[in-house]
């Protein structure tokens, strides 16, 4: 019996996430009258589309056993680039553009840095992080900016019919990775890589080329999600980048995209960012101190990938089992 | 001969000659900068780092990371405080602190033994765990409690010797000998080095592993404790990037994650270096705002050309 | 010395997958050097292990000195008298001899815990010089070669002054000097009397210093018998099961033409030395020498991974030096790599997509992948590899070694490549799966290909190859005919040298 359980959760990628993102919606249905209200719902899809966008690209990442932690950092700065460009008379055209080649320079560092000059992926990362988030608080010079173009206000609160901007730009973004990784060459090579980079560098695999663009595609999306996060604020300040904390990683792992590699995809990160954003918002509509939240985030990473490495060795166990039965 | 003592630098720590650089260039470049005052600051400033960077040398050894130190610094700080201003007694307040970092060691140690996480995310998430803690136990400010042990601690002097430098040099001798002269010390050097070594020699390899974050764990403890009585409060995100900091000053000072190579020296001179780079930086009155952006370019740089040379050397 | 000290009755072992031991008995006398032979994947690593206490016997008793014994560890089994020198050393690298002998019993300073670094140095000295060894006990042994570190472990079993002593093929880094050491230290054991039970599937070494030998196969034991009463042929035939004539079948062609011509390439780091070597068409070209001769260092030189100092590789005179693995890949040479599942498959991803990784461009022009397709192809494959699997979206770590490796095999017939280097091809795999991979050789080379078959096993090499290189110490001293092979003279080539130009 627990044999078949296993066999069903492990052929569904996504069967897990998808389970707990069922009891997540009961349980706050429950706990919180307040909760299936449309303005609440489409709070929640409003604020999960900008965590999407920001873990998109960095589900890429992750698929190649990778991870960038200067997400956050790089939202923020090209939030707060953007709004400098735009409150000094800049056309939106060239503040978006700005931002977009900020986020794939730093992509291209990151890249650089893991593919090239072999640092593990989490201290490089960690490292740009610090940096980008020095620069932040340089461009800023300690103040806040307000009073955006409106048209460019636009994008982070605005509707095209009668679907919220951000949440358009997430399903565009999410669909174009979607279709990327399931049927691109480029896509393929990244799972391959993500199962074992020394088999792909055997193969043939131009590694180097491919880390560095995976690092640029997840620079990219931070860029969008930062423009974004910019755009809905209707302000900008050094510290904006650090509103979603972890959770632009625990969005990928709880989606059933595994830290080592090789395992997951799109499909699981929307799941994931949805379970985030009800998790918070469920934590404000009670009342919870929002200082608890990351405390929920870090605990569910642990269970999440516990639960990943777990299912792994029984999968293993199990179906080497069923070949032993053939001898 | 030129060959031969390029070859010697090239074993030796990269902070070593990293220190002796910063220190040739800003003393050419800011008055004043060989003094007995700079330098003393410097060395107190750096205690805690120090202390929490022992802990951090241990855990790079088992070719771990914890991400966890600044949390735990300041769920430490903000319990010491808390625990003082609701009428317990100092000693006593410190030691619950202490007990409850312990308590983070053990946790983060089963996550990464009997869990099998990798090292590096199970102490983010209790990262994340822990300064969610200490922010909502503070309620998002900085909490403060009038007593005398800070300033005895951070100012008082025994010996000629400023108490919290004798307790670095208390940690510092406990790290040594730990691991230098104490089956501890070989134990650990075995989990990152050869992993198996260890098994077959009997010993759980579960046990040294939580053994090396619940140590981690403690010294990171007690550099909170040090850290509130320098800043006199208790500041819940206080000793954020500090986690950073000590990977970087663990590496620079020669540490290997892949080995078992290491020395708690070394990690003195790598905590030196981001002081000396630091208060360099103060001095020449950059301001605060580019400090971080510089000092973490710097430390990327040491750490790139540190990783790389030591690709080579090992191929 | 009239009862065996050790005896195990009717052992078996599973893993998922496969019926490691099937039912084996063995027994050891006190001072007697007892051989267990058996290709790669009978079960002889097993069978040692078991007695280690590194794995749980599913069935079966063991008896040490007549009582029985089940060990839950190897600490169980150390302190029960029983020492191992295990083929992947357990070293740390960066700790030196004395702390790597005295690993987690190191001598503590009654009372402190403090390590009395002295005591043991001076009790390490005595053990390495009983091997006749002089090396620097302080220096961390990472810088010593693999013959030291080999001794080293020998010298840490030693310690354990056991009664027991299992050597999991100890002479495969060992130069012919340090074999003669090994073996009159061996000697000294028997005559102390101590137990040794040597695993090897070198015949070279066995049959000089062995008393009894077991041969087993598949997991099964075929035979115990004492070395006097057996020849060499039959032990063969024994561990391999049939008549050799059967298992290596090499079918002639008519294809010729030099396709890879390699001239003098040295690597930078010194392990390959002014290398000249060249494969044709239609034939299979071998390539033999001890462990750190340099033979998988000189395949990674002409695949691309690493890059020569000096010296140039031609395609069909194409010069294709210092080119990287995507280009050289492109050109038609495949590598299928010693360590398949760290380095020729990607072993969580599905069958069909690690056939088809090389040759992803091919297959789809346009970039855009469509599943349908990759599965049939894989599953043309699968048929005509027969590659035991009900269908091609298994990830591939759940088939056998022999089928793994035919799938690497696949994924280098996909991307039509001309010459094809296999490292240990047979490494890991049963004897039946085994005889399949010959004949796909075989095949392929009547097919016009050219192959460049690395190899430790000499049966396969000598049966197998039309031609065969000789290295040592990076270099290539000797290249051997067909129709001069000679078992011996190779094996002595490989361990002592010649002075050969090429």
């Amino acid at each position: 019996m627990k044999s078949t359980i296993v066999k069903i959760i492990s052929q569904s990628k996504y069967i897990l996430s998808l389970f707990i993102l069922m009891m997540i919606i009961i349980f706050a249905s429950i706990i919180s009258p307040s909760f299936l209200r449309v303005s609440n719902i489409i709070t929640i899809i409003r604020q999960a589309s900008i965590l999407l966008i920001l873990s998109s690209g960095l589900t890429v990442v992750v698929l190649t056993g990778g991870i960038d932690l200067s997400v956050n950092a790089v939202a923020g700065l090209v939030g707060c680039i953007a709004a400098q460009l735009m409150v000094r008379e800049a056309s939106i055209l060239t503040a978006v553009l700005a931002g977009l080649l900020v986020g794939i320079i730093t992509g291209m560092l990151n890249g650089i840095l893991v593919s090239l000059l072999h640092l593990p992926p989490f201290i490089a990362t960690y490292g740009t992080s610090m940096v980008v988030s020095g620069l932040a608080v340089m461009v800023m010079r300690g103040q806040v900016i307000y009073g955006l173009p409106d048209r460019f206000v636009y994008v982070g609160i605005g509707w095209l019919y009668g679907i919220p901007v951000p949440v358009i730009i997430a399903i565009v973004v999410v669909a174009i990775l979607f279709i990327v990784l399931k049927k691109t060459i480029f896509g393929r090579n990244v799972y391959m890589i993500g199962s074992n980079i020394y088999a792909a560098k055997y193969s043939g695999m131009r590694d180097v080329r491919l880390l560095i663009t995976v690092y640029v595609i997840s620079g990219i999306t931070a860029a969008i999600g930062g423009l974004i996060m910019a755009a809905r604020l209707n302000a900008a300040d050094a510290n904006m980048g650090n509103a979603y904390g972890l959770q632009v990683v625990a969005a990928v792992v709880i989606g059933g995209t595994s830290m080592f590699g090789g395992e997951g995809g799109m499909a699981g990160t929307v799941i994931g960012a949805m379970v985030l954003t009800i998790i918070a918002n469920l934590m404000n509509l009670v009342g919870l101190s929002s200082f608890l939240q990351p405390s929920a985030v870090g605990a569910i990473i642990i269970i999440m990938v516990s639960i990943d490495i777990m299912l792994k060795s029984k999968v293993e166990e199990i179906s080497a089992a069923s070949v032993t039965k053939k001898t | 001969m030129l060959k031969n003592l390029f070859a010697r630098v090239k074993k030796m720590p990269p902070a070593i000659w990293m220190i002796l650089v910063t220190i040739l260039y800003f003393g050419f470049t800011t008055k004043n900068y060989y003094n007995t005052k700079n330098l003393t600051n410097v060395i107190i400033h750096a205690t805690p780092l120090f202390i929490a960077a022992c802990g951090q040398t241990m855990v790079i050894l088992t070719e771990g990371t914890d991400m966890s130190i600044g949390a735990t610094m300041n769920m430490v700080m903000v319990f010491w405080i808390i625990l003082m201003k609701n009428g317990v007694a100092m000693s006593v307040a410190m030691v619950i602190s202490l007990v409850a970092a312990i308590f983070v060691g053990f946790l983060n140690g089963i996550i990464v033994t009997k869990f099998r996480l990798p090292p590096f995310i199970a102490t983010l998430g209790t990262m994340n765990i822990l300064n969610s803690i200490a922010l909502s136990a503070a309620n998002g400010s900085t909490v403060t409690h009038r007593h005398e042990i800070y300033k005895i601690i951070s100012r008082g002097v025994f010996l000629k010797t400023p108490y919290i430098l004798w307790i670095a040099i208390a940690c510092f001798l406990l790290s040594w000998v730990l691991l230098n002269k104490m089956r501890f010390g070989t134990r650990v050097r075995a989990l990152g080095g050869n992993r198996e070594a260890l098994e077959v020699s009997g010993y759980s390899v579960h046990k040294a592993g939580m053994q090396v974050y619940i140590y981690s764990a403690l010294m990171a403890g007690i550099a909170g404790l040090v850290l509130a009585c320098r800043i006199e409060s208790g500041h819940p995100s206080g000793a954020d990037g500090f986690e950073f900091n000590t990977v970087a000053a663990v590496l620079l000072g020669g540490t290997s994650m892949i080995e078992g190579r290491g020395s708690i020296v070394g990690t003195v001179f790598g905590v030196l270096l981001i002081q000396i780079l630091r208060y360099s930086l103060v001095l020449q009155k950059i301001s605060s705002i580019y400090q971080t952006a510089i000092i973490g370019i710097v430390v990327l740089i040491a750490v790139i050309v540190d990783a790389s040379t030591k690709r080579k050397q090992e191929q | 010395m009239d009862r065996p000290i050790l005896r195990m009755k009717n052992i078996c072992k599973n893993f998922p997958g496969v019926n490691a031991l099937n039912q084996v008995d063995f027994d050891l006398y006190a001072g007697e050097v007892h051989v267990l032979v058996g290709e790669n994947g009978a079960g002889k690593s097993t069978l040692a292990k078991c007695i280690l206490g590194i794995y749980q016997l599913d069935e079966g008793e063991m008896y040490l000195e007549d009582k029985i014994v089940s060990f839950r560890n190897p600490k169980m089994a150390l302190d029960n008298g029983i020492a191992a020198v295990y083929q992947e050393l357990t070293l740390v690298p960066h700790l030196n001899a004395v702390q790597n002998i005295y690993l987690n019993r190191e001598q503590v300073i009654k009372g402190t815990g403090i390590i009395n670094k002295k005591k043991m140095l001076e009790e390490a000295k005595k053990y390495l010089s009983l091997l006749e060894c002089d090396i620097d006990l302080k220096t961390p042994i990472k810088y010593l070669d693999v013959a030291e570190q080999q001794i080293i472990e020998i010298a840490k079993a030693l310690s354990y002054n056991p009664k027991i002593i299992i050597l999991d093929e100890p002479t495969s880094s060992l130069s012919e000097r340090e074999i003669y050491a090994l073996f009159k230290q061996i000697n000294k054991l028997k005559a102390q009397g101590i137990g040794i039970i040597y695993v090897s599937h070198r015949m070279q070494e066995y049959t000089r210093i062995g008393d009894r030998i077991t041969v087993l196969r598949d997991g099964k034991l075929i035979k115990t018998i004492p070395k006097s009463e057996i020849s060499e042929e039959a032990l063969v035939k024994l561990m391999v099961g049939r008549d050799i004539s059967q298992v290596y079948v090499r079918t002639p062609n008519n294809y010729s033409g030099e396709v890879l011509k390699v001239c003098n390439i040295s690597d930078k780091k010194g392990r390959v030395n002014n290398c000249s070597i060249s494969v044709s068409r239609g034939e299979i070209a071998g390539m033999v020498g001890l462990v750190g001769s340099g033979r998988t260092e000189l395949a990674r030189l002409i695949f691309g991974i690493d890059k020569p100092s000096s010296g140039q590789v031609f395609l069909k005179e194409k010069n294709i030096t210092k080119k990287s693995p995507a280009e050289i890949v492109k050109n038609g040479i495949g590598l299928l790599p010693e360590d398949r599942r760290r380095f020729g498959l990607a072993i969580k991803a599905p069958i069909a997509w690690n056939i088809v990784a090389v040759s992803l461009k091919k297959i789809f022009p346009r970039g855009w992948i469509s599943e349908k397709k990759n599965r049939s192809i894989a599953l043309k494959f699968i048929d005509m590899l027969k590659i035991a699997t009900p269908d091609a979206l298994r990830p591939v770590f759940q088939l056998s070694g022999g089928n793994q490796q035919k799938v690497v095999i696949s994924k280098w017939l996909s991307a039509n490549c001309d010459i094809m280097i296999f490292d240990e091809p047979t490494r890991g795999i049963d004897v039946g799966a085994k005889m399949e991979i010959y004949n796909l050789m075989d095949k392929l080379a009547a097919e016009g290909k050219a192959i460049l078959m690395i190899s430790s096993e000499m049966q396969e090499v000598i049966g197998m190859t039309d031609r065969l290189y000789i290295m040592k110490d990076g270099k290539i001293i000797k290249e051997v005919h067909r129709s001069k092979y000679n078992i011996e003279e190779i094996g002595k080539a490989m361990v002592v040298g010649e002075d050969m130009k090429c």
